[in-house]
């Protein structure tokens, strides 16, 4: 992925790692973060999850030294944190708080533009900045830049607490419940823009929530803390795979809109010899033929006309789940088992045979990863 | 200076007559205190519970505006000179404090905790009683406090203009440059003063552990 | 007369702005240093209990009497509203906003200027427009200590029991008063920063 080169000052260019290693942090005796270790790629966006005092937040802040560790290190591409100059690591990394903190008494576009200003940036090139911002933010410049936050909804708030966040160009993006506070629908909207901005800045980026779905959505990978400690780390299809074995992980991400995990034993397919393409049904149109680069599950119907699922490494459970004919779908199979038969959409792309298989069955988010052959 | 003895101390002490002054003092002090109260409290009460007590406050703050010295001067053409101008200008300028903590103690809390005496049929009456009244004891001892110590320094301040009390103490020792009779009263109003500011700082805190409510 | 008035301004208001500079600047580094915080916090308390005059007389055994001991003992009245109102002031700032400031890695001094100081501005001038009635209150007690202006008239007034001379020192001193306190607010009002 892209990684944007940063502007000089900032103690590296670009990220490739950011290692916790074995990080403890405690309060009055009681562990917020016990012995954590993990490894952050460059350019992901790694979701933090938990519950309430599970350690994420903790974790987030220990990065940009908000808080400092009772044990254990925090290393930037093999450079501990604790070795940079403090105020340079915090200007070089984009904070964004589910409280977001805009100043009440600034206009909008001194927010944006005040991490600027403390760098000692000259007045027109933030002014040419901050309303790019605004644009990218999907706020007109026009209209915003002189309100102040007193005047702006809770959506337009976050919208410039992000473009606050990323007008230093950071490398490095942390991200604390940032649509908590927002309605449901305000916070899909925004995730789904997120999603997109995400991919256009290429960033590395941490973002800790206690939403699942928002998680998986966002998240390149995931990782589940549970009391201060790493519970489970790992792409969303490897952790519903890993949902099986693991009570406090099915617990976390099991959910009755997914009925298959935890409720529904598994399939077992035998695979591969023909492959299907699945066909996205939309209402009142014809069936239309899901793009044959977009998304291939392979798939061997056996004669007695059942499908099964194996796991990798999993003893293989069978269950009986529905006749279908050849010409049945996939999906029509899979929406059979929905209570909803809602619509579905395909968002994972092509990867190679072998990949861990995965359906995540939601109203209006499921995905399909790659099947694995017996 | 005069030798710091402890019998050159007790000599200024008998020679100006340090024990009456004190009990004079002390008793400008406790009678403004108790009228203070006594109008004080009511009025805040009152304020509290009409929508015109805006006004009330408006009016003491105009009062606080003056510097006290000069209220008490002020006063000396109404009320002569001596114990009646002290102890008016202690009573009007503790007002303020006294009526707005009240005021304030009594109206300013989680509005919800009022909808669940209405939603229990309480009357205003019981309301006020029940529940905001024990609620506002914090801010009331504070403003009591500050009371206090606006009235201890108009108090001192009388002794200049005839009401005896340790401020004549102290005015005779800087017209005589007697440096000991300075310090001998300086410190004693000084211990009075903050063993009273204390008193009244500990009912304080007390009040607002028991009925503070603190989120 | 008019030799009294300005007496009185100079005493009062030299005083005035000598511990407004003093208490704000104090108050910034009980800021920066909390351990000081505290005991600024506990000291401040127990002397500002203290009344005026004992501390208009308690000056002149240590620095005698004249213009000077009295301007100090203006400056050790007024300080301590100023000292206080701004500490807290600048102390019960939004955390949030502390916190988000604080990750965009502003210095102590960046904080101040662009978050503390602004959203502290309505306890600072409490504070000072406090003082500044202190000080004139001060100004006049401390003809004892021979400071003159227009205490020594109010004196000359009170001495010879004349009530329109006891008026012609209090009434003056009033007046100064209020004129200070308006001129403060104004002030107030055009630093505070809208939210609108």
């Amino acid at each position: 992925m892209p990684q944007t080169l940063a502007k000089s000052g900032t103690p590296w260019d670009y990220i490739t790692s950011i290692h916790l290693d074995s990080v403890s942090k405690s309060y009055n005796g009681a562990y917020a973060v016990r012995d954590l270790s993990l490894t952050i790629k460059g350019g992901e966006l790694i979701a933090l999850i938990g519950g309430s005092g599970s350690g994420k937040t903790t974790t987030l802040r220990m990065i940009n030294r908000m808080v400092e560790p009772d044990a254990g290190t925090i290393r930037i591409n093999e450079i501990p944190v604790s070795s940079f100059h403090l105020r340079s690591l915090r200007r070089s990394i984009g904070y964004v708080i589910q409280q977001i903190g805009l100043l009440p008494h600034l206009s909008v576009s001194d927010n944006i533009g005040l991490p600027l200003r403390i760098a000692g940036v000259h007045r027109d090139e933030i002014h040419r900045r901050v309303q790019a911002l605004l644009s990218l933010v999907r706020l007109d410049p026009v209209v915003f830049q002189n309100r102040k936050p007193a005047e702006l909804s809770g959506g337009q708030q976050q919208r410039i607490g992000l473009a606050r966040a990323l007008i230093t160009e950071p490398t490095l993006l942390l991200m604390d419940e940032p649509f908590g506070a927002l309605d449901p629908l305000l916070r899909r909207e925004l995730q789904h823009e997120f999603l997109e901005l995400k991919k256009d800045l290429g960033i590395t980026i941490i973002f800790v929530t206690h939403d699942i779905h928002e998680a998986f959505l966002l998240g390149d990978r995931i990782a589940l803390l549970h009391e201060g400690r790493l519970h489970a780390v790992g792409t969303v299809s490897e952790l519903i795979l890993a949902t099986q074995d693991d009570p406090i992980l099915s617990y976390f991400i099991g959910d009755d809109r997914m009925p298959y995990i935890g409720t529904v034993p598994a399939w077992n397919i035998s695979l591969p010899v023909g492959s299907f393409q699945i066909r996205r049904p939309e209402p009142g149109q014809p069936e239309k033929e899901a793009e044959s680069s977009e998304v291939k599950v392979i798939i061997h119907c056996p004669e007695n006309q059942q499908m099964y699922a194996t796991f990798p490494g999993k003893t293989a459970k069978t269950m009986p789940v529905l006749s279908f004919t050849h010409d049945t779908s996939v999906l029509e199979a899979l929406s059979a088992f929905t209570k909803s038969g809602s619509n579905v959409a395909v968002i994972e792309t092509a990867e190679s045979p072998g990949s861990p298989f995965a359906v995540i069955l939601q109203d209006s988010l499921l995905r399909y990863l790659f099947g694995h052959p017996s | 200076m005069t030798e710091m003895t402890v019998a050159g101390l007790s000599a200024v002490w008998t020679q100006y007559q340090l024990t009456t002054l004190t009990l004079i003092h002390l008793n400008l002090f406790g009678t403004a205190m108790i009228i203070i109260l006594a109008i004080g409290l009511p009025l805040g009460i009152i304020a509290a519970m009409s929508s015109r007590g805006y006004l009330i406050v408006s009016v003491l703050n105009i009062i606080e505006m003056i510097p006290d010295i000069a209220l008490l001067l002020l006063l000396i053409p109404v009320t002569g000179i001596g114990a009646a101008p002290t102890i008016t200008a202690a009573v009007l300028y503790s007002l303020l404090p006294v009526v707005r903590n009240t005021m304030t103690g009594l109206t300013s809390f989680r509005p919800e905790l009022i909808e669940i005496g209405e939603s229990l049929g309480m009357t205003r009456g019981e309301i006020l009683r029940i529940i905001r009244f024990p609620l506002s004891l914090p801010l009331v001892a504070g403003g009591i406090r500050i009371a206090v110590v606006y009235s201890m320094g108009i108090v001192t301040l009388g002794g200049i203009i005839g009401a005896r009390g340790l401020g004549a103490a102290l005015q005779a020792g800087i017209t005589r440059n007697n440096m000991t009779l300075i310090l001998v009263t300086g410190l004693w109003i000084g211990l009075l003063a903050v063993f009273m500011d204390s008193v009244a700082g500990l009912c304080e805190r007390f009040l607002s552990k028991k009925y503070g409510d603190r989120p | 007369m008019p030799v009294a008035i300005w007496q009185h301004i100079t005493l009062a208001y030299s005083g005035f702005f000598i511990s407004a500079c003093l208490g704000i600047f104090g108050a910034i580094i009980a800021v920066r240093w909390s351990s000081l915080r505290v005991l600024l916090q506990s000291g401040s308390s127990l002397l500002q209990s203290i009344p005026a005059f004992t501390i208009v007389a308690l000056v002149v055994p240590f620095l005698g009497i004249g213009f000077v001991p009295a301007v100090v003992v203006v400056i050790v009245t007024t300080i301590l509203p100023v000292l206080r109102n701004t500490t807290i002031g600048l102390s019960s700032t939004d955390p949030v906003l502390i916190d988000a400031s604080t990750g965009m890695g502003m210095t102590f001094c960046q904080m101040m200027r662009f978050v503390r100081f602004p959203l502290a501005i309505h306890p600072i001038f409490s504070g000072l427009r406090l003082s500044s009635i202190v000080a004139n209150s001060v100004a006049v007690v401390t003809v004892f200590i021979g400071s003159g202006g227009l205490g020594a008239v109010v004196l000359e007034g009170l001495v010879r029991y004349h009530t329109p001379g006891i008026l012609a020192g209090v009434l003056p001193a009033i007046f100064i008063a209020l004129s200070a306190d308006i001129l403060l607010s104004r002030i107030e009002r055009y630093l505070k920063p809208r939210y609108q």
